[in-house]
């Protein structure tokens, strides 16, 4: 019946209640895997064990330590990875599923170009069809990254990560974040353009260099300089008139800032946190002038500051003991002209405002239940601080060397190749002569060693993490691709929607009735097809074309099935029931060219004959109201019994619980055939 | 990169992209579209009164909710003493209702598309019967006030919306449609206005039809049959001598169009509203046919710059001779309204007194005017004499069923 239904909410149990088993599934997986490669790296510690006992040879000698990372780039991958890791487990909060696309994605679309809300819609349609799946699986795609970055330091699997990062943060930037809200009107870095995960992206992409891009300060200096520009750009955004940042309020209405502000006090969250928010959006509508002008001074002279400091270490090609801020530009490598000296103050300034926005106006980005990140200003410091250190500490061209780039034949590249994670044998073994202790016996002829026998524990651990990080990662894109390659909604959405369909067994009750081109048709006349059946009125003007479209659907997808299903329709309404209107109805619906599809009508006495065997109440409404029933769907299987009694209520009636009830109908008519 | 780790990062890539494309187009995947044509809006609301019945339509319920607006269909047969709910049941009715009485009080009524319902169907009433029957519309019906017309002997002849904007009839007791004439056609007879829609239709109480179109230019399009003797069958069949244009032409400077919004069988013939409209100005005209003659028009009544025509009434003036016309004006800058009428032709317009706050609809009923003022399910009816003042003469409440329709 019309409105029987309700729209799922956030709280949706059934859809909630499918994540959770997702990702219990999804977890016991993981765990296996995890434990597999436990075992494996202990069954290799222990064969290499007995392998030195057997000759002799001294056991749990580690591998000459890695050439150092480049701080910059320790520094980024770690953050990062515990942001990506941090987002994951935010992606488990039991609001996503449903939550997500209503409460976030298309919130941060709304004043977008339609271009934009367009993508962002086509974009959302995986997410809708299948929340469960869709969430579950981002949990631990970023779960996946998270550990990855934080598991591989260096060598390919770490600048893998690193490109992994990037491809998965544009995915969400674009989709999820409708480009940061840089199209928007409002745009301001306070806030969080141009994205939080935009800076992700460019950690990733700062990851993914080959390591001689990071030897001398050319990193740094980029880093430091785009964060300068970034500044500068958004201050003087910051700084346009006429945007609403000026005023704290207008009238009764409140400032553009004031207005972010007191959105995100309404956030459920602690009511401390609450109090502060709502403290600073009443400050900031009371001295709204001075807090922008307050923004914008300090936006244009940190961003002013930091780019002279970049352009003036612009001469400096990396001398690795150079000094930071010593301001004469000369020896020494100093860097930063004679800006340099203020590259401190300004780190420990912007992390001073990036931390007091963080709190007061993005009031940390992750309260209310469908939080996904901690929003822009802790990225953004720490791509900014990631650049710090590139600038302030340089990597050496040995150690980039001594990484894997250029040189082949030093023991340090040797060993740093060995540090690396790699599945395949190496050539080389690794060269465990140099490292053998004193009393060791005289080496005599060298002895044949398998390629497993070279692989420390440290290094086989890093294996084991990486492979699970991976894993993980795959445990989540796996069901997300197999979503989005899915030909219809996740059907619990209907479920959840309309209820389970009610499993039965019983013989359906006979009617017989007539065709639009005047055949009779009864039930037996079907016997040996599975008959779908509803009720539908030929005048409705909401559920039954959309009940009707569904039907179509579902026809498509059985695909070869169809041929042995049989649609019928009974006309549900006492006044408009004549053969012209169903065959008006059928036109309508595209529906006179499926083969297999009847809309039946009678005389009253016929109908209500149906109507009454089949338990649709069919009520004409007073003063131009639709005529009422019940939105049902028999599934009657070949010998004439009634197999599946589905509510067929659109109820919020969105393309996902249409699709999601035909994919429904679908699977229902499929166990029936085959049971 | 060894060429293992360059294949897993690319894989990974590959799998993001197909992703990405895969969250994108989702071809090949089966979606639900429920076919929709757009709207037509309803017409304005409108009321006629013939010899045996009035009757009026006009919106009621949440009127800013589409799914909770109903049109009302309310019926005052000659001698009652007030109005009454006659709405047929059957079909939601959000999308309008177009109502054709006929001059005997059979009564056809006509339900324009709403939401996923894109055809029309009808509702027959025969004369002195308060049951209505279902019947089939031949298509779409044009959202115009007299897009319907019942002829005397149960003949039905209809105006559909789409190209051509035919005019299709049903000869009574029949169930199949026959073209009776299309804009097209009269554009050929049309002597000077090209016609580009066909507005209305009506059939004289001998069964002569009229129909009424909107034109570019100054000419008016009212056309008759050529020869309206041997056209007046009961199936409404299509002339043979084709059709002619009564006229008459709007001397009103600035009229760069025509449409006839009104066209209702009265004793004699047809009554009717002609709007001449222009860039920036609107005026409207009475114009009466006796059967057999040519066209009276009245003088023109200047729509105010900033109102509009809110409802329209034919009426009034006993049902025997040429009936009078009434106007609802509306103010779009204020909650202003004003009635206006003329009594038949050679008759000046006359203001009546400032219908009461609210009104959506006016009806001519003898000598008097009512006014119906809707408030979600309650409907107060207000009535004056002449340019008398206004009296509340009713109320009624309507069952409105909200949220059947969502």
């Amino acid at each position: 019946m019309t409105g029987m239904g309700g729209p799922s909410g956030p709280g949706d149990s059934s859809i909630v209640s499918e994540f959770h088993h997702a990702l219990a599934a999804q977890g016991a997986l993981i765990l296996v895997l995890l434990a597999v490669l436990f075992i494996g790296w202990n069954q290799l510690r222990s064969m290499q064990y007995r392998r030195a006992a057997a000759r002799g040879e001294p056991f749990g000698q580690a591998s000459p330590d890695l050439p150092p990372e480049p701080s910059g780039r320790r520094f980024l991958r770690i953050a990062f990875g515990l942001l990506w890791l941090f987002d994951g487990l935010l992606q488990l909060q039991s609001g996503m599923p449903l939550g997500l696309p209503s409460g976030v994605i298309r919130p941060a679309a709304a004043t977008s170009p339609e271009w934009v809300r367009h993508l962002v819609d086509n974009g959302l349609n995986l997410w809708t069809n299948h929340p469960a799946a869709a969430a579950a699986s981002t949990v631990w795609i970023q779960v996946g990254i998270g550990i990855l970055l934080l598991v591989a330091p260096r060598g390919p699997w770490s600048r893998g990560a690193g490109v992994v990062s990037v491809v998965w943060g544009l995915v969400v930037w674009s989709f999820g974040n409708a480009f940061g809200g840089i199209l928007a009107p409002g745009l301001t870095l306070l806030f969080g353009a141009p994205g939080a995960v935009l800076f992700y992206v460019v950690a990733g992409v700062l990851v993914a260099l080959p390591d001689r891009m990071w030897v001398g300060r050319r990193i740094g200096r980029l880093t430091v300089g785009g964060t300068g520009v970034l500044l500068l750009g958004f201050g003087v955004l910051q700084a346009w008139p006429g945007r609403g940042f000026w005023q704290g309020s207008i009238g009764s209405t409140p400032g553009t800032l004031t207005a972010m502000v007191d959105q995100m006090a309404q956030t459920s969250q602690p009511s401390p946190l609450s109090s502060i928010v709502s403290s600073f959006a009443s400050f900031d509508r009371s001295h709204g002038w001075g807090v922008n002008l307050v923004a914008v001074v300090v936006m244009l002279a940190l961003g002013g500051v930091l780019l002279a400091i970049a352009v003036g270490a612009r001469g400096d090609r990396g001398d690795v003991n150079g000094s930071i801020g010593s301001g004469d530009g000369a020896g020494g490598g100093g860097i930063g002209g004679a800006f340099g000296r203020l590259l401190d103050p300004s780190m420990i300034v912007l992390a001073v405002v990036c931390v007091a926005d963080w709190v007061l106006i993005e009031d940390f980005g992750f309260w209310g239940g469908v939080g996904t990140d901690p929003n822009s200003m802790l990225p953004f410091l720490f791509v900014a601080f990631g650049g710090y250190l590139a600038l302030t500490r340089p990597s050496s061209p040995a150690g980039a060397d001594a990484a894997g780039v250029g040189v082949a034949s030093t023991p340090v590249a040797s060993a740093a190749r060995s540090a690396e994670p790699a599945v395949e044998p190496e050539a080389t073994p690794v060269a465990a002569g140099s490292s053998v202790a004193a009393d060791a016996p005289a080496p005599g002829p060298p002895a044949q060693r398998s390629w497993w026998e070279g692989i420390d524990s440290r290094r086989a651990g890093r294996i084991a993490a990486t492979v699970g990080a991976l894993g993980i990662l795959l445990v989540g894109v796996a069901p997300m691709a197999a979503a989005a390659a899915s030909r219809s909604a996740d059907p619990q959405i209907a479920i959840a929607e309309d209820g389970a369909p009610n499993v039965t067994s019983g013989p359906a009750p006979a009617f017989s009735l007539t065709a639009p081109d005047g055949a009779t048709v009864s039930l037996a006349s079907l016997r040996g097809s599975t008959v779908v059946l509803t009720f539908l009125d030929p005048v409705c003007t909401t559920d039954c074309p959309i009940i009707a479209q569904e039907l179509r659907v579902a026809n498509t997808l059985l695909g070869a099935e169809a041929a042995k299903v049989r649609f019928v329709a009974i006309v549900a309404n006492p006044v408009y029931r004549s053969t012209q209107n169903v065959i008006d109805f059928n036109r309508q619906e595209g529906l006179d060219a499926q083969p297999n599809w009847l809309f039946l009508t009678g005389s009253l006495a016929q109908l209500q004959k149906a109507w009454n065997d089949y338990g649709v109440t069919v009520q004409a409404a007073p003063a131009g109201g639709m005529v009422a029933h019940a939105d049902i769907v028999y599934v009657i299987d070949a010998h004439g019994s009634v197999r599946r009694i589905i509510n067929a209520d659109p109820g919020s009636a969105d393309s996902s619980t249409e699709s999601s009830f035909s994919g429904l109908v679908a699977a229902q008519v499929t166990q029936v055939i085959h049971q | 990169m060894s060429r293992l780790a360059w294949l897993v990062v690319g894989g990974l890539v590959v799998i993001a992209v197909v992703l990405v494309v895969l969250l994108v187009s989702a071809s090949g995947t089966p979606t639900v579209t429920v076919p929709t044509v757009p709207l037509q809006g309803p017409p304005v609301p409108s009321s006629s009164t013939t010899p045996a019945l009035a009757t009026a339509v006009l919106a009621m319920g949440q009127l800013s909710d589409p799914a909770n607006t109903f049109y009302e269909l309310f019926d005052r047969p000659s001698g009652a003493s007030g109005w009454t709910l006659a709405t047929p049941p059957g079909v939601a009715d959000n999308g309008g209702l177009v109502v054709g009485p006929s001059s005997n009080g059979a009564v056809t009524a006509g339900f324009l598309p709403a939401a996923d319902l894109t055809f029309s169907v009808l509702a027959t009433r025969p004369a002195g019967s308060t049951q209505w029957s279902a019947g089939d519309a031949p298509g779409t019906l044009a959202a115009e006030p007299d897009a319907l017309a019942t002829g005397p002997s149960g003949q039905i002849a209809a105006v559909q919306s789409g190209t051509g904007t035919p005019v299709e009839a049903q000869a009574p007791g029949a169930t199949s449609w026959h073209r009776v004439t299309t804009a097209a056609e009269l554009t050929g007879a049309s002597g000077g206005c090209r016609v580009t829609r066909i507005s209305s239709i009506a059939v004289t109480a001998s069964g002569v039809p009229y129909v009424g179109t909107r034109c570019t230019g100054t000419e008016v399009g009212i056309f008759v049959p050529d020869d309206p003797s041997a056209a007046s069958t009961p199936g409404l069949t299509a002339p043979t001598g084709g059709w002619a244009r009564l006229g008459p032409t709007l001397g009103a400077s600035g009229v760069s169009a025509t449409t006839v919004l009104r066209l209702q069988a009265d004793g004699g013939g047809v009554t009717g509203m002609v709007e001449g409209s222009g860039p920036g100005r609107s005026s409207l005209v009475g114009v009466w046919s006796a059967t057999g003659s040519g066209i009276v028009a009245s003088s023109p009544l200047t729509v105010p710059s900033g109102w509009s025509v809110r409802g329209t009434a034919t009426g009034g003036a006993g049902g025997t001779g040429n009936q009078g016309i009434a106007v609802l004006l509306g103010s779009s800058s204020s909650s202003s309204l004003r009635v206006t009428g003329v009594a038949g032709p050679g008759r000046p317009w006359v203001p009546y007194a400032t219908p009461p706050a609210g009104t959506t609809a006016v009806a001519l009923v003898g000598d008097e005017v009512d006014a119906f003022v809707p408030s979600s399910s309650t409907l107060h009816v207000w009535a004056a004499n002449g340019t008398g003042p206004w009296h509340q003469v009713a109320h009624l409440t309507v069952p409105i069923q909200y949220g059947s329709s969502s």
